[in-house]
């Protein structure tokens, strides 16, 4: 062994990027000491594509990131330069926020809450090898120089730095995003652990130097007013603020031609790139090759920070050669004249097959490891923070011989993605959608602090005082719900006045408030004219008081689908079972049982491969061996 | 597993007797819901009691109900047994009406899966068990494959796409809220479009099931027409009692009958008149429910005289059906009226027939034949399976209900929810399921992403 032995450490997070950070946080925030590695220090938290934070499903995450005691809305909210709702029309359960950030500013005020962070150590250095003793529980870590780190747990958060190469035209780096140096160690040492890995690619635009566009030949795009916070802890208040606008413009038929005129001249149609590419987020080629009959595509302009001129441009993510893509850029209305700052790019990284991992993001044969993030296949950096709190938690949960924490499906977004990701696998970046959460209308971005606070506080990174605030709210928005049911509104010719103007059926006979708030046209604010005992309360409790009763049936019925998907969760698939001996599975369903090691009768119905009538079968040999 | 489950549990045929079998907490509470008890005294377990299936208040058929409680019973749960006499029609329709009433249909083997779950099947059964399901719900599938012809499958996977095409319109917008708005209009159009596709596939159910267990055709006509005559003479042998007293014929006689490769359910009911016989309007009642689910119906007139209130009173009731036929019975004696002339003022074709002297039977049969071979009608377009129909029917449902919403201008999510179901509903159908479709429709038809 090279170096000298350091400090025992509880717990080494590998990566300093969303996820470590979160990992690192978590860890040292539940009293373990912790060392957090990156590359480059100056790194941490960094932005390397989009500048914002939120959007459809993502805000989910980070709100529900909140209310577990993580780190990212707070950040955000110190940091965001502009902030929307989006999807405000289209109901309850898809509202999203979305924030710019002000890229410099986001991670270095991350920075800075990781070094005020007691017991967290941060610490510039490229780790290449996981030591694992012969039990397969892991010991340490060696950084490029040698020294060993003993450390109780190690959180794998290395992003797209593995065996990392960036691609533009003919050009290839052997970087990481953004010109980082790449990990180029540490893929073989996970080879050598037994660990399956995949290659995957993404990709960025390029920037472009503000003072080069001309913003009159664009949509503007202004923020939302009041601002909504992220973070519950945060005031609103606290927070409003002048925004900066972006801006919205779009592809035409030359844009098109350029690309199609220089599609051999791109690594990814050239057959360079090997790595498997995302639907999720592809790049302006791919666009226009698979959607050859779209004449034009969005195309957003959005601010990278404040305190730059750089601007990213949504929606061109490319690999196309320089000249290609400066003259594809340069198509665009208030372009002809802009300078390119840095070239769009591809990358291609090493990330694990998800499917190797617990549902605590623990590896299945290696005690003490975990891993979060893109690593594990997905993409964002709110996919990247969630894992990373979860990561965080469980591993000082390990390192304290507690059981995991794991967050299911019916609970929130993370559990959706953790569950996709370790269950069904992935073969593409993975992106969080609404569409793949089956009980949305329940796992609203108005309600993951009642959700998952209780999580928070029970795994110990929420505080007595802001739980206690929790139960307090959750009680008035049941006295208030109590009182809107139970108040009957007397038929008088005011109130009938009252609906005709609200464009809604007038009543012959008493009705009650609740009643009246569930009828489209009308709701909670709306009928505060016609509810004299309404008591004073603050906008959160009044919008969960109205969502409930409004959608009250439509909850209902997913409350019951929950109650259906809990009880086979419930079951629990003892680890020692041997599929290979019950006959009355078929053998495709033996294997993938075998292989995937599910812990209980839900997560075996979700595996590809396994039916309905497998499970039956499981169930008679489950209650088989009760009865023995 | 407390949903109560309900099937047929005696093997489909031409057995007289059918016994649907109803297991679990609201057993009784099903029931009752289509069972009318002889006597209103309560159902006391371990005895058999006397009564009527009722559909929508029409007695369709005498049966005996026994009851057995959790936990002294097969399954260890509570079972109800519904003896029916009429047949494979009656046993499905009382199947139909427990589903209606909240059951749930029962898959392969689960009858036996509860008894071994409840601990009522000795342990070194459980191998057989599991065995046992895997081989019958590979042998339901295969049924099911055998019962869903390539073109109706097709047809409900293309339907399931559209559903998914629409979601996938709604989904894209909702994550990828820079995308343009679904159009609401379009939307409604597009699912009660379905929707009625479904519904009437669903509504074909029932010939599919005719045309493979045999065409219900129905004798009516006022008393005295000579019904029970025509069913002798097609059945070439004496088997309803037939006399010169209006009104004789007081039950339902159910007869299969071989015109080509056609199964016909001949039922000779009793003739529509107002009557004070009480026992006689049991069995008007009786013939208007025999009629009402009849696939064809042979509407029997006397040639010999003038029409009378009863006939065009039996019209009334009639003329809404899919497929009726006027039989001009009696026609050796002076023809009163031509058959062109009737077909004209009724919209239906009218034969000539001897019922006494046997002619003009075979131009009947001829017509029955074409009627049920020519063009859309054929077995391979019908939902067969009662599970397929039931499946059907719940998209419908939920197409509607997310068609209401969108019309109602509920938010997108909620309609979706609608979708969903819709989407999974069919999926049992097809085999298909869910889950990954819809993303990777959003993705293959709509451009996103950064």
């Amino acid at each position: 062994m090279l170096g000298s032995e350091y400090l025992n450490w509880d717990v080494a997070v590998v990566g300093g990027g969303h996820a470590g950070c979160e990992a690192a946080l978590a860890s040292a925030r539940l009293g373990l000491n912790v060392i957090l590695f990156a590359i480059q220090l100056d790194s941490i938290a960094m932005m390397p594509c989009n500048p914002n934070i939120g959007g459809s499903s993502k805000g989910h995450l980070v709100r529900e990131l909140d209310a577990l005691g993580g780190e990212m809305a707070k950040n955000i909210d110190k940091t965001f330069i502009q902030s929307r709702m989006l999807n405000a029309s289209k109901g309850p359960a898809v509202y999203s926020l979305r924030a710019q950030a002000d890229k410099r500013r986001y991670a270095w005020e991350m920075r800075r809450t990781l070094e005020n962070t007691r017991n967290l150590c941060i610490r510039q250095s490229e780790i290449t090898d996981v030591k694992v003793d012969e039990t397969g529980r892991v010991l340490g870590v060696y950084s490029e120089s040698g020294a060993f780190y003993e450390c109780g747990a190690v959180v794998l958060c290395t992003g797209t730095y593995l065996k990392a190469r960036c691609l533009y035209g003919d050009v290839i780096h052997a970087t990481g995003p953004n010109g980082q140096r790449a990990s180029v160690g540490l893929s073989d040492s996970l080879k050598r652990l037994g660990i399956r890995l995949q290659r995957f690619k993404t990709g960025t635009p390029a920037r472009i130097d503000r003072n080069s566009i001309d913003f009159s030949k664009m949509e503007i795009q202004n923020g939302d007013e009041p601002i909504v916070p992220f973070s519950f802890d945060t005031d609103p208040r606290s927070i409003q603020r002048a925004q900066v606008p972006c801006y919205l413009t779009y592809t035409n038929s030359l844009t098109h031609e350029v690309i199609r005129a220089n599609l051999s001249r791109s690594p990814m149609y050239g057959g360079v790139i090997e790595g498997t590419g995302a639907r999720y987020c592809p790049s302006i080629e791919d666009k226009v090759v698979r959607f050859a009959d779209k004449e034009r595509h969005q195309v957003f302009i959005e601010p990278e920070g404040e305190d730059t001129s750089e601007m990213y441009i949504s929606g061109m993510s490319t690999s196309l050669p320089e000249d290609v893509q400066e003259a594809m850029y340069r198509s665009l209305p208030g372009m002809s004249g802009c300078r390119v700052t840095r070239n769009g790019y591809a990358i291609e990284y090493d990330c694990i097959d998800p499917t190797q991992l617990t549902t605590g993001l623990m590896f299945r044969d290696i005690c003490g490891l975990f891993s979060a993030g893109q690593i594990n296949g997905s993409s964002g950096y709110e996919e990247a923070a969630a894992q990373g709190i979860v990561a965080g938690i469980n591993a000082a949960r390990f390192v304290r011989n507690k059981p995991p924490i794991v967050i299911d499906r019916s609970e929130g977004y993370i559990g959706v993605l953790i569950d996709d990701l370790v269950i069904k696998g992935t073969n593409e970046p993975y992106r969080m959608l609404t569409s793949r959460a089956e009980y949305r209308l329940l796992l609203r971005q108005d309600n993951a602090d009642i959700r998952l606070r209780p999580k928070g506080y029970g795994a110990g990174l929420v505080s007595r005082e802001k739980y206690e605030r929790l139960i307090s709210k959750t009680r008035e928005i049941e006295d208030e719900i109590e009182r809107v049911r139970k108040t009957v509104i007397a038929p008088s010719t005011r109130i009938n006045e009252f609906l005709r103007l609200n464009g809604s059926a007038e009543t012959m006979t008493g009705v009650t408030l609740a009643e009246l708030i569930k009828r489209p046209e009308l709701s909670c604010s709306v009928c505060a004219v016609i509810d004299s005992g309404r008591p004073e309360l603050p906008e959160d409790i009044r919008e969960q008081v109205n969502i409930q009763i409004k959608y009250e049936g439509y909850i209902k019925r997913q409350a019951a689908q929950v109650e259906q998907f809990k009880r086979m969760e419930g079951r629990k698939l003892p680890d020692n079972i041997n599929y290979a001996a019950i006959s009355g599975l078929r053998l495709e369903a033996r294997q993938k049982l075998e292989f995937h090691k599910p812990v209980n009768l839900g997560q075996a119905g979700r595996i590809t491969g396994v039916s309905p009538a497998d499970i039956s079968v499981l169930i008679v040999f489950l209650t088989a061996n009760k009865l023995q | 597993m407390n949903e109560t489950i309900a099937a047929v549990s005696t093997p489909a045929g031409r057995g007289g007797i059918g016994i649907v079998r109803i297991c679990g907490s609201e057993a009784l509470r099903i029931a009752a819901e289509f069972f009318i008890l002889k006597h209103k005294k309560p159902i006391k377990p371990y005895t058999i009691r006397y009564g009527f299936i009722y559909d929508g208040g029409l007695p369709i058929d005498e049966a005996l109900l026994s009851y057995m409680k959790a936990p002294r019973s097969y399954t260890a749960l509570d079972t109800v047994e519904i003896n029916c006499h009429g047949g494979y029609a009656v046993v499905q329709k009382a199947l139909g009406l427990a589903l209606k009433a909240g059951a749930r249909l029962a898959e392969p083997g689960e009858f036996t899966k509860l008894a071994f779950l409840n601990g009522r099947i000795d342990l070194s059964q459980a191998e057989a068990v599991m065995d046992i399901i895997n081989a019958e719900s590979d042998y339901a599938l295969a049924s099911a494959a055998r019962q869903l012809s390539g073109s109706v499958k097709n047809r409900i996977s293309s339907l399931r796409d559209e559903i998914l095409d629409v979601q996938a319109l709604i989904e894209v917008s909702v994550d990828y809220p820079e995308y343009e708005d679904a159009d609401r209009t379009v939307i409604i159009e597009r699912l009660s479009g379905i929707s009625d596709k479904l519904t009437n596939m669903a509504a074909f159910a029932n010939l599919g099931r005719a045309l493979a267990h045999g065409v219900k055709t129905a004798i009516v006509g006022r008393p005295n027409t000579g019904k029970s005559s025509l069913l002798n003479a097609l059945l070439e042998r004496e088997r309803a009692i037939v006399t010169e007293i209006p009104g004789t014929t007081r039950d339902v006689l159910s007869e299969k009958l071989h015109v080509g490769s056609l199964i016909l359910d001949l039922m000779d009911t009793a003739g529509l008149r107002q009557s004070a016989d009480s026992i006689e309007r049991l069995g008007i009642e009786r013939t208007l429910a025999c009629a009402s689910e009849a696939d064809l119906i042979l509407w029997i007139l006397d040639a010999s005289c003038e029409m009378n209130e009863d006939d065009l009173a039996v019209w009334e009731i009639i003329r809404g059906y899919r497929r009726v036929i006027g039989v001009l019975n009696k026609s050796d004696l002076p023809p009163i009226w031509d058959t062109d002339g009737m077909a004209a003022r009724f919209g239906i074709p009218f034969f000539n027939v001897s019922a006494r002297y046997l002619y003009g039977l075979d131009s009947v049969k001829e017509h029955i034949i074409n009627l049920f071979a020519a063009g859309d009608i054929t077995s391979g377009d019908a939902l067969t399976a009662e599970r397929h129909k039931q499946a059907a029917e719940r998209a419908a449902a939920s197409l509607q209900n997310a068609a209401e919403a969108a019309g109602a201008g509920l938010p997108d999510d909620l309609i979706s929810m609608d979708l969903t179901e819709a989407v999974s509903a069919l999926g049992e159908i097809t085999g298909e399921n869910a889950g990954g479709d819809l993303i990777d429709r959003i993705f293959s038809s709509f451009c996103v992403g950064k």
